[in-house]
């Protein structure tokens, strides 16, 4: 009784403790046994002391816990037991009636001349619960992801197959317009009635109408295909003015270090819109590309100076089979653009000048700052 | 102060070492029913302020996990025992039988992991403590994740002059080797004073 | 007097146990590695030999193998740091004649040295 007094008041603190606590001589009876763990164990303070806790808890009772235990008697250090290696050490019951999960650790306590340990159980049900709804969601996801990779798979190899018939197609088509196309020209040496030369001109445009549509579907056929990429607006722009023959025309640029996620053929949009001024400006002195933030995103505007777009044309330059030409490359610009959410639009004063505006949306550019 | 110590002495913590990580391997064994291959673990003195440039990769730069004790007594220092966070998650799980794709050190395999520190560490300095005869005081033990210099060279202001006895071991569980390092941080003097118990136990 | 080979290729581990064996009135023979052990077991014939399991090259389970079939007739204690059950189940199926356990004190190396004379007779 006058131990368990001593004991009592020597441990009162441990009582307000929201852990599970108890202190076990070397013989691995009980000297202390907190208010919580009397309440989780349903065994009262007063039963509990003295308690062999080998006896009353047989997951304890093995060579593993007990010898690592006895080192600590020993003079060894603290020693720490998880819930992954022993989830329920001292059983313990929730409220519902689940067993609560326990982390456990035992520390060296001089108490009464030997060494004891005081051990201390701490409830991480709820930690536990979440960790594993997470590895739940987890592994889940891993599956979900190991589906789609397949399912990307196979349409890659459906697409890489129908990309090779293309372009079969494609070389079988171009072969027999060379043979039309020497036709025609040697036609043109023997024939020279009006009226021929008419069939033949027609013939003639067919035939590079439909070269310039299989060399449409070749490019449309790798747009989206490789994956969009950050590329630096000024550098792309001035890159494909590079590559044409911009005689004497002036090329201003006022674009801040901007970059924009968008198709490896972004050159190509510059390209198409470079050249549609060489080709149908007519008059062409300047041609002008900037860039500022705006409500949408980012705003690109190229413009030139030329003879621009008539106001009942404008939606319809992005439609393949309009305006003077074949149109293919407006739509192909749309197309290129769009793999990425970014959208083009023609806004010129009919007369004055081709002003083309690019709006990028707000996840799809970003401001470089160089250190 | 002794700059570096004689092979037989170098002989002896390996050998006190070994001792302490086959008993770990055992209570893992007894715990988890996974047999683990020892391998004879490689042991090297070097100066704290050294360590970076030793022949641990493990320690130079990567990212680790890491448990580590305090001790104080004849000879006082840091114990800990050190993997690669990477591996770590790998270790846990092979010791639990879970099958994972993507190992990962959630918050319940670091305490995992604590557990399996604390079993090395605790039959490391078990075995040299009982060999030499000598009675230490621990800390609390803690987990740590990061660079090694970082975690260790908290609050210790003489950290530069400080020897590590590094030992190098392997964990063979079905066919997966991990390594780990088990280093004891000396505190300034302790060395010596580790070495003369060692030379007093090969003569008891 | 017993004689007794002791294989381990650590000295600090040699010199205790020779202490201990010693204290029981042994001749001991010691031998760093496994290799110059059993050369010294088969010339020399000792009554016991005890040997470490984890060593360089080769290790106490062709130690074991080796005085198996050379039909040595030479009782083997492990003195091991091993002290998984798996590892201790092994050696008993190689022939060993006792497990004991690093770090051995001077009971448990008598009982293991006066069973393994006993099990000769």
């Amino acid at each position: 009784m006058e131990e368990s007094n001593q004991a009592g008041s020597a441990f009162r603190l441990y009582d307000s403790i929201p852990h599970g606590l108890f202190v076990l001589r070397p013989d691995f009876t009980v000297v202390f046994w907190n208010a919580c763990i009397a309440g989780w164990t349903g065994i009262p303070a007063d039963k509990a002391r003295g308690m062999n806790i080998l006896k009353e808890y047989p997951s304890l009772n093995t060579p593993s816990v007990i010898s690592r235990i006895t080192q600590l008697f020993e003079g060894g250090p603290a020693v720490l037991f998880s819930q992954m290696f022993h989830r329920h050490l001292i059983p313990c019951r929730l409220p519902n009636g689940a067993l609560r999960v326990l982390k456990i650790s035992c520390i060296p306590l001089d108490y009464a001349g030997e060494i004891c340990a005081l051990v201390v159980a701490e409830d991480i049900t709820d930690l536990t619960s979440q960790v594993e709804a997470y590895r739940g969601m987890k592994n889940l996801t891993e599956r979900q992801l190991d589906e789609l990779k397949k399912v990307q798979e196979s349409l890659f190899v459906a697409n890489r197959k129908l990309n090779f018939l293309n372009s079969l197609i494609r070389h079988d088509i171009l072969n027999q317009l060379t043979p039309l196309n020497i036709s025609i020209d040697l036609a043109r040496l023997d024939y020279h009635d009006p009226a021929l030369i008419r069939v033949f001109d027609t013939v003639t445009r067919s035939s590079r109408n439909i070269q310039r549509q299989i060399e449409f579907t070749q490019v449309y056929q790798i747009t989206g295909t490789r994956p969009a990429i950050w590329q630096n607006v000024a550098g792309t722009f001035l890159t494909a003015a590079d590559s044409l023959n911009l005689r004497d025309i002036r090329l201003k640029t006022d674009l801040p270090d901007v970059e924009v996620f968008a198709d490896p053929l972004l050159e190509r949009v510059f390209l198409i819109l470079l050249d549609n001024s060489l080709r149908h400006g007519e008059k062409i002195s300047t041609i002008r590309c900037s860039g500022t933030r705006c409500n949408d995103g980012f705003l690109l505007v190229y413009r030139d100076d030329g003879v621009g777009v008539p106001a009942d044309a404008k939606e319809k330059i992005f439609r393949r089979e309009f305006f003077k030409y074949t149109g293919f490359g407006l739509f192909l610009a749309q197309e290129i653009l769009g793999i990425t959410n970014i959208t083009i639009r023609e806004n010129g004063i009919p007369g004055k000048g081709a002003q083309f505006e690019i709006i990028v949306p707000p996840d799809m550019y970003r401001l470089v700052t160089r250190e | 102060m002794t700059k570096e110590i004689d092979v037989e002495t170098l002989d002896a913590i390996r050998e006190l070492v070994n001792i302490g990580v086959g008993k770990a391997a055992g209570q893992l064994n007894q715990m988890t029913g996974s047999h683990i291959r020892l391998q004879i673990p490689l042991v090297s003195l070097v100066r704290f302020s050294e360590i970076a440039k030793s022949e641990s990769q493990l320690l130079s730069d990567k990212e680790l996990s890491a448990v580590l004790l305090e001790f104080r007594g004849t000879f006082s220092g840091i114990t800990a025992v050190v993997f690669p966070s990477a591996s770590a998650a790998s270790l846990v799980m092979l010791l639990t039988g879970e099958k994972e794709k993507s190992p990962e050190l959630d918050a319940m395999r670091v305490e995992a992991l604590k557990e399996v520190g604390n079993i090395i560490i605790n039959s490391v300095m078990g075995s040299i403590a009982n060999v030499l005869g000598e009675r230490l005081t621990y800390s609390v033990p803690v987990y740590n994740e990061g660079r090694f210099l970082t975690m260790t060279k908290l609050q210790r202001q003489d950290a530069e002059n400080e020897w590590v006895l590094l030992a190098r071991t392997n964990f063979l569980i079905e066919l997966l080797s991990i390594e780990g390092d088990i280093l004891l941080i000396l505190e300034v003097g302790s060395l010596d004073r580790l070495v003369e118990s060692i030379r007093r136990a090969s003569h008891a | 007097m017993v004689t007794v080979l002791i294989i381990d290729d650590s000295s600090f581990q040699r010199k205790i146990l020779t202490v201990l064996l010693k204290e029981l009135g042994c001749e001991v023979i010691p031998a760093d590695n496994a290799e110059e052990g059993v050369t010294i077991a088969a010339g020399k014939k000792p009554d016991i030999l005890i040997t470490d399991l984890l060593m360089p090259e080769k290790d106490g389970f062709w130690v074991l193998e080796q005085i198996g079939s050379r039909k040595l007739q030479i009782p083997v204690i492990i003195l091991t740091s091993d002290i998984q059950t798996t590892t201790k189940e092994r050696c008993f199926r190689m022939g060993a004649g006792a497990f004991l356990n690093k770090p051995v004190n001077k009971e448990e190396i008598h009982t293991a040295i006066r069973n393994a004379l006993a099990g000769r007779k």
